[in-house]
């Protein structure tokens, strides 16, 4: 990328090219700060998400263990285990992608993470309510959790994004550029010395014919 | 300096690679078990139920077939720096209740980044941002 100005060939061709490659990068430099400050805008967007998804799972993560402690309590911490082995772990998620300005970022979806009493598959008559409490609230976990995750995924990809976006704003606005722009006064300059040698000579010659 | 320039406009090409090969529309994407757009770049994005379902309240029934998915958000230097556009009547009527300040049937409608936020926070996938460069340059 790097040019020294003694390898530049000061011609009006030149010229002309470097012209259409400031008024090409001029363009590009418009259109990436466009997308970096809207990279930024979802960031905080997905910022705010990312608080409100992280409060309530730990708000339903907490109800979750507190109903775990009384069933445990009410059961013994023995059964408790033996129905939570008896129950099927198989649930199906569906994760697809969405595109944020050219990065994909996860949609998590899973079908049906709530089930009824007799569907969790331990005996009901061995256990009690504030087992089908607890199981009922950590479903409900297990929902928020899952978009805590996508949410912090999407963070995690907006903020690379914007990091990336926001280097080649930052190489074009103060290397790219101002290199182009100084390639463009130095052939401007010397094409204007060329002018004024040519100027003088003619004077030179216009004066030695008189 | 070419090997730079080639990269730039690699670049800039890539800039609208998020963008759907074709949009769909509301009504079209409302049967489907998975709502899901291909991409330019060949990625598959899919859009939130919710939000089909929130759109399809905003609007009446008989017009879910003209609203196309995903609405653009259109990104300009031409608008001047942080101003976005939105182009159609359906379209602008939506962005409008979201905002709102409906009530105007307008063809295009200017928008600032406040609301651009706002429609974006109710809407992150039934929305894309598209680039787009200023003309004659």
């Amino acid at each position: 990328m790097a040019v020294a100005i003694s390898e530049i060939h000061p011609t009006r061709g030149e010229l002309l090219k470097t012209l259409r490659q400031i008024t090409l990068t001029k363009r590009g430099y418009e259109l990436l700060k466009e997308k970096r400050d809207a990279l930024v805008m979802e960031f905080f967007n997905v910022l705010t998400q990312l608080e409100d998804a992280r409060k309530r799972t730990y708000e339903v993560l907490r109800e979750a263990y507190r109903s775990l402690s009384l069933a445990m309590v009410a059961m013994g911490s023995l059964e408790v285990r033996k129905a939570a082995a008896a129950t099927g772990i198989e649930l199906e998620i569906d994760i697809a992608t969405r595109s944020i300005m050219g990065v994909a970022v996860p949609v998590i979806e899973a079908q049906k993470l709530e089930r009824k009493v007799t569907e969790r598959g331990y005996s009901l008559v061995q256990t009690s309510a504030e087992l089908d409490l607890a199981a009922k609230k950590f479903e409900k976990a297990l929902a928020a959790m899952l978009k805590l995750a996508e949410v912090e995924e999407t963070l995690r990809l907006l903020a690379r994004e914007t990091e990336r976006t926001k280097r080649r704003v930052n190489s074009l606005e103060h290397v790219v550029i101002p290199r182009l722009e100084t390639i463009k006064k130095f052939i401007e300059r010397h094409l204007e010395e060329l002018e004024r040698e040519n100027f003088f000579r003619l004077k030179r010659i216009k004066a030695m014919i008189a | 300096m070419d090997k730079g320039m080639e990269v730039l406009r690699r670049e800039v090409a890539l800039l609208n690679a998020h963008l759907p090969r074709k949009r769909r529309s509301l009504g079209e994407l409302m049967h489907e078990e998975r709502a899901e757009i291909g991409c330019r770049d060949g990625r598959v994005h899919r859009i939130h139920r919710d939000e089909l379902e929130y759109l399809a309240a905003l609007i009446p029934l008989e017009r879910a077939e003209q609203l196309m998915l995903p609405i653009f958000i259109e990104l300009t230097p031409q608008l001047g720096h942080g101003a976005a556009r939105i182009s159609g009547e359906l379209e602008c009527e939506v962005a409008g209740k979201i905002l709102g300040v409906g009530g105007r049937s307008l063809e295009q409608m200017v928008i600032y980044r406040p609301d651009a936020w706002k429609i974006r926070r109710r809407l992150p996938s039934a929305t894309q941002y598209a680039f787009i460069a200023a003309a004659g340059e």
